[in-house]
């Protein structure tokens, strides 16, 4: 083996299509405050409602009870970026309003940007996005306005997504989510599989581990890469058809997440979240929020355990 | 038929039934007994005994019942025949055997002629009517009230009516007190003649017999079920007359005499009632064949195996059983219980079954979604361009496992990630070469069904595999068996398709698979018809409405073979396919039982005290012989033999270095063949070698078809960087691996033949190649630099000591095959001489490279420097890493592996393995002690070396415990490294630390020298060895240490233990102690 080293090339080739129109696959909701980070969301939620072949929902919470117009003003919106989107307007706590309009049994995404007009100091994830994750079982999908708005397009189509693993099989079913989406979405997925010092590594049967004797690595990495594909396609009940791939990283779970992000240009990381932003909780998504260059999709785990 | 009308109780799977026949199960003795028989034979299959009892002889019953059951199926029926003065069996063939007959005494015969008379003289005297008598019945005599033909042979039916008749007819005539006098009256005249008879009536006569049915259910329970530890309360007593009748005890009450906790059950009409205790369900036959067709359900849904089809049906007798039987010792046994997804894979390896031609990995018949099946046909080898680096590489096809096929039941097709698997089981039974499964499943809609599955490749007939499952389901549905060709590769163009054969041929590299096949199914002792379907959906398929429990067996027939280019004898599969369908699946069992045998006979390792260990090397042993393939001197054994895809088939060192050993000293034919392989990949090493600018001969290290060099030229890391990989030119110490292993099977067969024929060849050409590539520096020293020796964690090295020892060695045995053939077999010489082009100078020149191959030893700690530059690495320490579960290269980064004085596998250590007595004791050992620390065993290779030279020292318990880490390799699988196969080199290395290390074994000039080395939990060990045709079994004990050997076959042979020499001779022994106060061993006279 020798060390030359060349540039990563294009993890894949172009992705194989979109959702027939027409065909209505429920909905994506984004919530919008009027600021102009908040908006940032709102072609991405687009992007990804054309993708799923689902309706655009714009949700808009004023304190008081206002005439549409003059709320949707409050918006600052061109009438273009309204176009094909239904509005609500409630009034009200826009928590609550969220979780209301998110109750609806065909919401598929739930599109919040990590803080809208207020910026709490040390606080990644401000407190509407924070209340509204921690209060719903719906997928949530968190833009970090910093992320987008420095970049010079906004992605037309979600064809990468990075789900980071911890190995164990109990993580493969909170996944169920992600894979199907990407499924949906005829997006790739790149499995991250982070061996961290010190980190203890899942040892329950069907795991995913890195391979201790690798006596070819022209032969056993490949097929390392195959098989832990395919234990996560299996174990989490998700479509074979997905087209997949498990990479490995080493050190800092929150940096290697990020490195893998912006080294792959990601359009989306996807992480599990098992606690309600307790104090010392979350430390991973914490930092992956600070840092992150592409939406995070943020499922909730049924396990309460830490992370 | 009815159904549900069991009560609670009925639904009990009893395990013994005793039933009455005329008028319980069938009507009349001119029924047709056939779907009775179908019943009865299912229950029979699950083991429930079945007691059927009448007066009548058992002709009767065997024409119209027992000859429809199979024979085998008999086993657990008897039939207590002649009112309770026979018993009849069956033995294992299904033979009828007598098991009791109460013969009377010409005393009792005359008592009985003359209690029946006076019966039949006083009634007749009374009233005038016909009375009849039946003499010719065992044991009692039949006085018949109304021999009349309209009632010659009433049916039960019609017991009311028969009953009004009798009556009507004696008290008619003026024998008022009917059918109660003529009983009392037959009683007393008994009574007066002294004889203890049993009197009995079933309306129409008035039987005076020495026994009746109580008396052989009572046999029935002293003789079968307490035997058999079957308590009462699961006894199922049938019958429909347990009732009075006009007053008399029904004729079916004595059943239950000896038997007060079973179960009774009447189907009969019972006019007057059942007795307490019997439970009346009328209905007559029908309801009785109800009763059973529920208790099948019942037995189905309590027991965890599959009944067994009667093997008649497929024309032999216990095949069937005994092929889908797990054997009971566990020493021979892999099992794994249960269905993972995530293990899926590594349970097809480990439990694949393969014969040197065909492999079939171990997976289910009805894959799931984490099923990775396959089957692999060796050498059949095409271009994938998927690798990376954009280069096609030849890799082994995976091929479609045509044993998979779909099961409908109930027309849903069976979907095992679907509902609920109650329990699965598969097995491989590694001495005989087949893997076994058996599961329990239920779909979603409750439809549960029972699969045993049996599979074997055989071993004589390595075209061939052959696969029977036994089907059944618990509810009574229709079931559809389909077995339906799966689509090809891409890599495979179809290029003929008849009902007898396909054929395929490779896109490029023109191989062609010819494939054929045959399946059958058979449902209750017949075969099924199959329909056939063309075009798109092309396959066959079975249907058949199942019974509940009843099982049906689906067998198949596979033949396949690869074809060279120009192999012009195509077709061959379809007369291979028929001829083992003419033979029979039983005499294909056979043959491959018998061929199994015979190589456990010559290479089975046994290991007391240590079943671990023992079951290690037995599964090492069974894919060794499974991977190899004696017939076919074109193919080698890949990496993961024929168990998964890993390795693109591709062969390394591995087969020579850790693989060959076992075949030279336990199957010489197969080692042979592999090296052929070599050899005619000569002029593809020739042309590596003029590639990279040296001459004779490098191999590949990566090696397919032709010998070309196919190693993949870059790999993707895990973190997604492109790596060259650079062991395709530069790791070439696969030449002189290639070389010994050729030495080695000279020096342990004296194959003449093969060394003129291409042995020689092998030797001579990586020897020129040796000389070409060192280089004589200004040092005075031939340097051999920018070289990869096994441990790949240093690359691009200089004087790499394995490298230049090996290369040593191989130019020596050049120069020592070149004075052989000189001095023995000149012509030979002279022409291989010519053709090779070599002269004397060279010859010479080889003497010179091999007196001043660089190589550093230190002269104080005798530590021979791995690769010039070695020492002066950073020391790493390793301890401090652990636990770790990754490899090392992987935690600490490549470049700072490579700056470190840690190894991925000792190349020192390998060293000492294969060149043992180039060394002295002193440097061996410290040798060892210095590298055994620093090796990280990143390889899969590094912990049997380890294992082998460990145990070469003595230090057994080092050995110990390599050689467990060496087994969990595959058989733990806690790396998921197994999932596409498993590893032949680690296994080879397995036998090598028993057979080479723990023995000692090593060449002395007399002959064979031990140095037993037994590790302590082993109270034994017992290998055979073969050497020149001669087969020698070694056995080493412990506490006290004792050796011996035995020369079972072959010429005298002189072996060496320390100082002790023998000359042994065929059929003799030599037996050794160990002295413990002399320190010494000692021959053993006790």
């Amino acid at each position: 083996m020798n060390t030359t080293r060349q540039p990563p090339p294009t993890i894949y080739g172009t992705s194989q299509g979109m959702t027939p129109r027409g065909t209505s696959q429920g909905s994506v909701l984004v919530a919008l405050d009027g600021s102009p980070a908040a908006n940032v969301a709102l072609p991405i939620a687009r992007v990804f409602a054309r993708q799923l072949g689902a309706r655009l929902e714009i949700l808009h919470v004023t304190p008081e009870p206002m005439e549409k117009d003059a709320a949707l003003s409050l918006l600052h919106l061109a009438p273009k970026e309204l176009k094909g989107a239904q509005v609500h307007i409630l009034s009200g706590s826009p928590v609550e309003g969220i979780l209301k309009v998110a109750r609806a049994p065909d919401t598929q995404l739930i599109v919040l940007t990590t803080h809208g007009r207020i910026v709490e100091p040390g606080h990644r994830l401000g407190r509407v996005a924070a209340t509204v994750v921690a209060n719903t079982d719906a997928p949530v999908l968190l833009v970090r306005p910093e992320a987008i708005v420095g970049r010079e397009h906004i992605p037309t189509r979600i064809e990468h997504m990075l789900v980071p693993l911890d190995g164990s099989p109990v993580t493969f079913g909170a996944l169920r989510p992600a894979i199907n989406l990407a499924s949906r979405l005829h997006a790739a997925v790149d499995l991250l599989y982070v061996v961290s010092p010190g980190q203890s590594v899942p040892v329950e049967p069907g795991s995913i581990r890195t391979p201790y004797y690798v006596d070819q690595p022209q032969h056993e990495w490949p097929e390392w890469s195959r098989e832990a594909t395919m234990r996560l396609i299996a174990q989490a009940g998700c479509p074979s058809e997905v087209r997949a791939r498990a990479f490995l990283g080493f050190g800092d779970i929150g940096t290697e997440v990020i490195g893998f992000a912006k080294r792959y240009k990601e359009d989306i990381v996807v992480l599990v979240r098992r606690s309600h932003f307790e104090a010392g909780r979350a430390r991973v998504l914490r930092r992956v929020l600070k840092h992150t260059p592409c939406p995070i999709f943020l499922l909730a785990a049924r396990s309460s355990s830490a992370t | 038929m009815l159904t549900g009308v069991m009560s609670p109780s009925l639904q009990h799977p009893f395990r013994a039934i005793i039933f009455d026949w005329d008028g319980t199960a069938v009507a009349s003795r001119r029924d047709d007994a056939t779907a009775l028989a179908r019943l009865a034979e299912a229950l029979l299959n699950q083991n429930v005994w079945l007691i059927l009892v009448t007066g009548t002889h058992f002709g009767n019953i065997d024409r119209q019942f027992c000859s429809l059951i199979p024979p085998p199926a008999r086993h657990h029926l008897m039939v207590c025949a002649n009112r309770g003065s026979e018993v009849f069996g069956f033995n294992a063939s299904g033979d009828v055997e007598t098991r009791f007959r109460r013969v009377a005494t010409s005393q009792e015969d005359a008592a009985m002629n003359a209690i029946a008379e006076e019966v039949r003289g006083t009634i007749q005297a009374q009233t005038g009517l016909a009375i009849g008598i039946a003499y010719d019945r065992l044991n009692r005599r039949k006085i018949d009230l109304i021999p009349e033909p309209a009632w010659a042979d009433p049916p039960k039916a019609r017991i009311a009516e028969l009953l009004q008749a009798v009556e009507a007819r004696l008290r008619g005539a003026g024998f008022s007190g009917g059918i109660a006098e003529a009983i009392a009256l037959t009683k007393r005249s008994a009574s007066e003649h002294g004889l203890p008879v049993r009197v009995t009536s079933d309306v129409k006569h008035i039987e005076v017999g020495l026994t009746d049915n109580g008396d052989t259910v009572d046999w029935v329970r002293r003789e079968i079920l307490q035997p058999e530890g079957i308590a009462p309360a699961d006894v199922l007593i049938a019958g429909d007359e347990f009732g009075p009748i006009d007053g008399f005890v029904g004729s079916d009450d004595r059943l239950r005499d000896s038997l007060d906790k079973a179960l009774v059950v009447s189907v009969g009409a019972e006019p007057d009632g059942v007795p307490p205790g019997v439970l009346h369900l009328g209905g007559g036959p029908p309801q009785f064949r109800a009763l059973l067709q529920d208790q099948i359900s019942a037995q189905f849904a309590s027991t965890n195996r599959l009944p067994h089809i009667a093997d008649s049906a497929m024309g032999h007798n216990g095949w069937t059983m005994a092929a889908l039987t797990p054997p009971t010792d566990t020493l021979w046994r892999l099992d794994v219980e249960g269905y993972s997804a995530a293990l899926e894979h590594s349970v097809e390896s480990r439990f694949a079954t393969a014969n040197g031609a065909l492999g079939i990995r171990g997976a289910l018949a009805q894959p799931t979604t984490a099923s990775r099946p396959a089957m692999f046909v060796a050498g059949l080898f095409e271009n994938d361009d998927s690798q990376p680096g954009g280069r096609p590489l030849p890799a082994l096809i995976p091929l479609p496992d045509p044993g998979r096929f779909r099961l409908l039941v109930g027309g849903q097709e069976l979907n095992l990630e679907q509902g609920t698997i109650h329990s699965m089981h598969r097995w491989l039974d590694m001495r005989r070469g087949i893997f076994g499964m058996e599961w329990h499943h239920s779909d979603p809609e409750g439809r549960s069904v029972r699969m045993q599955l049996a599979r074997f490749t055989p071993l004589q007939q390595r075209a061939l595999y052959t696969q029977i499952a036994q089907i059944a389901v618990a509810q009574p549905t229709s079931v559809q068996v389909t077995a339906q060709p799966e689509p090809v590769p891409a890599a495979l163009r179809l290029v003929e398709q008849t009902p007898r054969r396909t054929v395929w041929e490779t896109t490029t590299s023109a191989k062609r698979l010819e494939q054929a096949s045959t399946s059958s199914l058979c449902v209750a002792n017949r075969m099924w018809p199959k329909i056939e379907s063309e075009g798109a959906d092309s396959g066959q398929s079975w249907t058949w409405q199942a019974l509940a429990g009843e099982p049906a067996t689906f067998s198949q027939i596979i033949a396949a073979e690869r074809l060279q280019p120009r192999d012009d004898a195509g077709g061959r599969v379809v007369a291979v396919v028929n001829r083992a369908r003419a033979r029979g699946m039983a005499q294909l069992l056979a043959a491959h039982e018998r061929a199994w045998a015979d190589r456990w006979a010559v290479s089975d390792v046994e290991i007391e005290g240590d079943d671990e260990a023992q079951r290690a090397l037995r599964f090492a042993l069974y894919h060794l012989i499974s991977a190899a393939n004696p017939d076919d001197d074109h193919i080698s054994i890949g990496a993961r033999g024929l168990t998964g895809e890993a390795y693109l088939g591709h062969v390394f060192w591995d087969t020579e270095v850790f693989m060959l050993p076992f075949y030279i000293f336990t199957w010489p034919a197969a080692a042979r063949t592999l090296l052929m392989y070599r050899y005619h990949t000569l002029p593809a090493a020739r042309a590596k070698a003029a590639r990279l600018g040296y001459r004779g001969a490098l191999f590949a290290w990566e090696s397919a078809d032709t010998g070309e060099e196919t190693t993949p030229p870059f790999v993707r890391m895990p973190d997604g960087w492109i790596v060259q990989v650079r062991s395709g030119t530069e790791e070439q110490h696969i030449s002189a691996d290639i070389a010994y292993a050729v030495w080695q099977y000279w020096q342990a067969t004296g194959d003449i033949r093969f060394l003129l024929d291409a042995g020689a060849e092998i030797i001579l050409e990586t020897a020129r190649f040796w000389s070409s590539r060192a280089v004589l520096e200004g040092d005075g020293h031939y340097h051999i630099r920018q070289i990869i020796g096994p441990d790949e964690y240093h690359t691009e090295v200089d004087d790499n000591a394995f490298t230049n020892e090996m290369a040593r060695f191989n130019l020596t045995r050049g120069l020592e095959v070149a004075a052989t053939l000189g001095a023995k077999w000149p012509e030979r010489w002279s022409g291989l001489r010519r053709r090779l082009s070599i002269t004397p100078d060279e010859l010479s020149a080889w003497q010179e490279v091999a007196e001043k191959l660089a190589v550093h030893i230190d002269p104080e700690t005798q530590v021979i420097e791995q690769f010039a530059g070695f020492s002066a690495l950073q020391s790493l320490d390793l301890a401090a890493l652990s636990p770790r579960d990754v490899p090392v290269d992987v935690l600490i980064g490549a470049e700072r592996t490579a700056q470190s004085k840690v190894l991925k596998q000792a190349d020192v250590v390998m060293l000492m393995a294969l060149l043992w007595d180039r060394y002295t004791p002193a440097l061996r050992a410290a040798n060892f002690r210095y590298y055994e620390p620093l090796s990280a065993h990143g390889s899969s290779l590094s912990p049997p070396v380890h294992a082998l030279v460990a145990a070469r020292l003595g230090d057994t318990a080092l050995a110990d415990r390599y050689l467990h880490q060496t087994a969990a390799i595959d058989l733990d699988d806690t790396m998921g490294n197994a999932a596409l196969g498993v590893h032949l080199g680690a296994l080879g290395g397995l036998w090598q630390t028993a057979a080479l290390g723990v023995t000692g074994l090593s060449l002395c000039p007399e002959g064979l020298r031990f140095d037993p080395h037994i590790p302590e939990a082993w109270s034994a060990l017992r290998v055979p060895i073969q050497w020149h045709g001669r087969l020698l079994r070694l056995a080493i004990q412990q506490a006290p240490l004792r050796f011996s050997a035995t020369l079972e076959r072959g010429r005298p042979l002189t072996l060496c233990l320390a100082d002790l020499r023998f000359r042994l001779r065929s059929g003799q022994s030599w037996r050794c102690r160990w002295n413990e106060s002399t320190q010494g061993w000692e021959e053993d006279d006790s």
